[in-house]
């Protein structure tokens, strides 16, 4: 099948134009060795089915994250039909020298003009057929919000051909040393060998390495060393401002431009939103309104009470039992299926009931915010705090999806740069930040006792400073600089949105399922055969060591296997009547900063390594012990009752 | 003849040519490169607190610190008035508000 593969930097509409080619059918698969997720999906063009391949931002070939490396050793390997570079006209002249590399590559490119209407209203205005002419590929111009031009990049695709690239020639030294270059590369890289030489003359690390084992490799460093010479800059500088330079001379001959200095809503609201004075309001706004009332609220509150009282207790839970109970006749497979742990029970129950709820409006809400710009801006307002725990405002954005699934923000730390934030982000996932699960039932237990509620609040909070300063200074290293795009606020489009939503939702569900099923089932086991009783007798003297019943011992095993099922666990208890609000409030701080789940430590390992998570499990676990002793101790102490 | 000076001490609404990118750290200039901040480039400093934010052509590039003092431009003229050109549509705003309600 032929295939197709979109490049671009974030935030030029990429997805949208993935959305409209291919319709509604799309998987989002991990990149073979790490967990960048790259979705795939199918397009028919006249018959023709396209195998359509969303890459992450890429901001030029040499990548800075790991997210970007993906998309270089993509765009190696995969023999793509066409490569169509999505970029944002209005910034046409920052752009166009990543066109110029993808050419200079020898891949198959179509330049997409897109977001064309935006441009339009700037006053940008571009001579399509004169640029297509004087680059060698197809240019389309396309608004893929408002459904513009769209046809006619489908008809660049079905009809496309490679034609040999154009060269545009870097200074007259430059390309000597590039001919050079080329005559000593004796195997092929990827890319062309004339990209493969720009690439070792830029200093990408990744292509020295590979280059590293040609047997002239030590001619190529002193040809670079020559040309460094020539310059007082570095030779990479010297490149990127060499192709601006060409870019800047095909944009004299296609571009016109109307001063226009229309300042619009969103670029009012875009200013609200980024200065402190207004930004920090409106980002508390945004946390209350979004996490607490439509995450906390609607999903954890409502929606997991609706499907607990009204379809599964009236309709799915009688039905099930009815049939086991009728067509099984062993007692032990009843128990299994239906039973205190059994699978449908326990597992499937709370993953439907529970969870699925809370995580689908945690991810709707954060669909929103993503499409509609607003992130980076959190992520700049917070630079300054999140420094003083060795992180930049970068983190914010894994940190955000950990509050909503712990699992998911691990595997986002990948988005940043040093390996010593990669960890110190992890450790503050896993200690501190709630996923959604976990808050939403820690929020109903607690709510209805203000003081709890903002004793535990502000109990994490301070965990959350305290630890991440710690740890910033104990870890060796420094802090990496701190640099985003504010992509202009959009509003974002309910079907790109409702889609995000549920591929990453049916994606965590499938994920957590399994999970659940296999919890429930090892906990039926070790209830069958009587070994529960043992282990929750064996952990009594320590939960009690924090003024907990013991039966708070079976929510805490339970919340060793996934976080959240534990406070599920607790939620049981509490309706129940076992807990005082006092002994409530230990419960959910030991259980929000314990040991995170099962799914989330699987991660962790992968992601950090065996050692390193060992490591950070142990400080977690004696922490929440701590922690839980350390407030119920106060609460004792100073005779308090909640 | 204007002086040559780092982007921290560059005032709101101050619009300059980039002169160079001071860094020693190679990754920053790659950075910075990639986001069309190269010698020659005209940019306006928008915002200095909590983090610099700075207008390259249609598009806002957040940096923090250590980066705004590694950008060294020259004054282009002198500062527009930022705050005045933002405030006057600040009375549209309020109509379009008032219209909505």
């Amino acid at each position: 099948m032929s295939s197709v593969i979109l490049v671009g930097t974030p935030n030029v509409g990429k997805s949208a134009i993935f959305n409209y080619l291919t319709g509604a059918y799309t998987t989002v698969s991990n990149y073979p060795g790490t967990t960048v997720d790259i979705l795939r999906g199918r397009a028919k063009i006249n018959k023709k089915s396209y195998e359509v391949i969303d890459t992450p931002g890429l901001y030029s070939l040499i990548p800075f994250t790991e997210e970007e490396r993906v998309t270089r050793s993509l765009l190696e390997k995969e023999k793509a039909d066409s490569v169509i570079h999505v970029i944002d006209t209005k910034n046409i002249r920052r752009m166009l020298g990543m066109t110029i590399q993808l050419i200079e590559a020898e891949l198959p490119v179509i330049l997409d003009l897109n977001v064309i209407d935006e441009s339009k209203r700037l006053g940008v205005e571009i001579n399509t057929s004169l640029l297509s002419e004087i680059l060698g590929v197809p240019v389309a111009t396309t608004s893929a919000i408002r459904k513009i031009g769209l046809d006619n990049l489908r008809n660049l695709i079905k009809n496309y051909k490679y034609n040999k690239p154009v060269v545009f020639n870097f200074s007259d030294n430059i390309e000597a040393a590039i001919s050079n270059i080329i005559t000593m590369i004796k195997h092929s890289y990827g890319f062309s060998l004339r990209t493969a030489a720009v690439l070792l003359i830029s200093g990408d690390p990744i292509m020295h390495k590979r280059v590293e084992k040609e047997e002239q490799y030590f001619e190529i460093l002193n040809e670079i060393k020559l040309l460094q010479e020539c310059y007082q800059t570095s030779l990479n500088a010297v490149l990127a401002l060499q192709r601006q330079e060409v870019v800047d001379r095909i944009l004299n001959h296609v571009m016109t431009k109307q001063k226009q200095s229309n300042i619009c809503f969103n670029e009012i609201l875009g200013r609200y939103t980024r200065e402190p004075l207004t930004g920090i309001p409106i980002l508390c706004f945004v946390l209350y309104f979004g996490l607490y009332l439509i995450v906390g609220k609607f999903g954890a509150g409502f929606l997991v009470d609706y499907l607990d009282k009204n379809i599964f207790e009236v309709l799915i839970s009688p039905t099930v039992e009815f049939y086991t109970n009728r067509y099984i006749e062993w007692d032990w497979l009843k128990s299994l299926i239906v039973g205190e742990y059994g699978i449908f029970s326990l597992g499937i129950r709370y993953a439907f009931v529970i969870i699925l709820p809370i995580v689908g409006t945690f991810f709707l809400v954060f669909a929103i915010l993503e499409d509609s710009g607003y992130l980076p801006r959190l992520a700049m307002l917070v630079d300054r705090v999140f420094k003083k725990f060795g992180l930049n405002g970068r983190a914010i954005i894994p940190i955000t999806l950990g509050t909503g699934c712990g699992t998911m923000g691990v595997m986002v730390t990948r988005t940043l740069e040093s390996k010593r934030e990669r960890i110190l982000a992890t450790f503050l996932i896993a200690l501190t930040v709630p996923c959604s699960a976990q808050l939403g039932v820690i929020l109903s237990l607690l709510s209805h006792n203000d003081k709890s509620l903002s004793i535990w609040a502000a109990y994490i909070v301070c965990i959350f400073v305290l630890v991440g300063w710690i740890s910033a200074r104990i870890l060796p290293g420094n802090i990496s600089c701190f640099y985003m795009e504010l992509p202009p606020l959009r509003l974002p489009l309910i079907a790109n949105i409702v889609k995000k939503a549920w591929t990453r939702m049916f994606w965590y569900f499938f994920e957590i399922l399994p999970v659940f099923i296999l919890t429930s089932f090892v906990m039926w086991t070790l209830d069958y055969f009587g070994f529960l009783k043992n282990i929750i007798m064996n952990i009594g003297p320590i939960i009690s060591m924090l003024g907990l019943p013991s039966d708070t011992a079976e929510a805490f095993l339970l919340g060793f296997f996934r976080r959240d099922y534990g406070a599920a666990g607790l939620y049981d208890l509490c309706s129940q009547g076992i807990l005082s609000d006092n002994q409530l409030l230990v419960a959910a701080v030991t259980l929000t900063l314990f040991v995170p789940c099962v799914a989330q430590l699987a991660v962790m390992v992968k992601e950090r390594g065996l050692v390193a998570s060992a490591v950070m499990v142990l400080i977690i676990a004696g922490i929440a012990f701590l922690s839980g002793y350390f407030i119920n101790w106060l609460l004792v102490a100073n005779s308090i009752i909640l | 003849m204007s002086e040559i000076l780092p982007v921290v001490l560059c005032r709101v609404g101050q619009i300059a040519n980039v002169v160079e990118v001071r860094a020693a750290d190679e990754a920053i200039v790659r950075k910075l490169a990639a986001f069309g901040i190269l010698p020659g480039t005209q940019i306006t400093i928008i915002q200095n607190s909590p983090a610099y934010v700075i207008r390259v052509e249609h598009t806002e590039l957040a940096v923090d610190r250590i980066i705004a003092s590694t950008i060294f431009v020259k004054k282009f003229q002198s500062c527009t008035d930022y705050n005045k050109l933002f405030y006057g549509s600040w009375n549209k705003f309020v109509t379009l508000i008032k219209r909505m309600l």
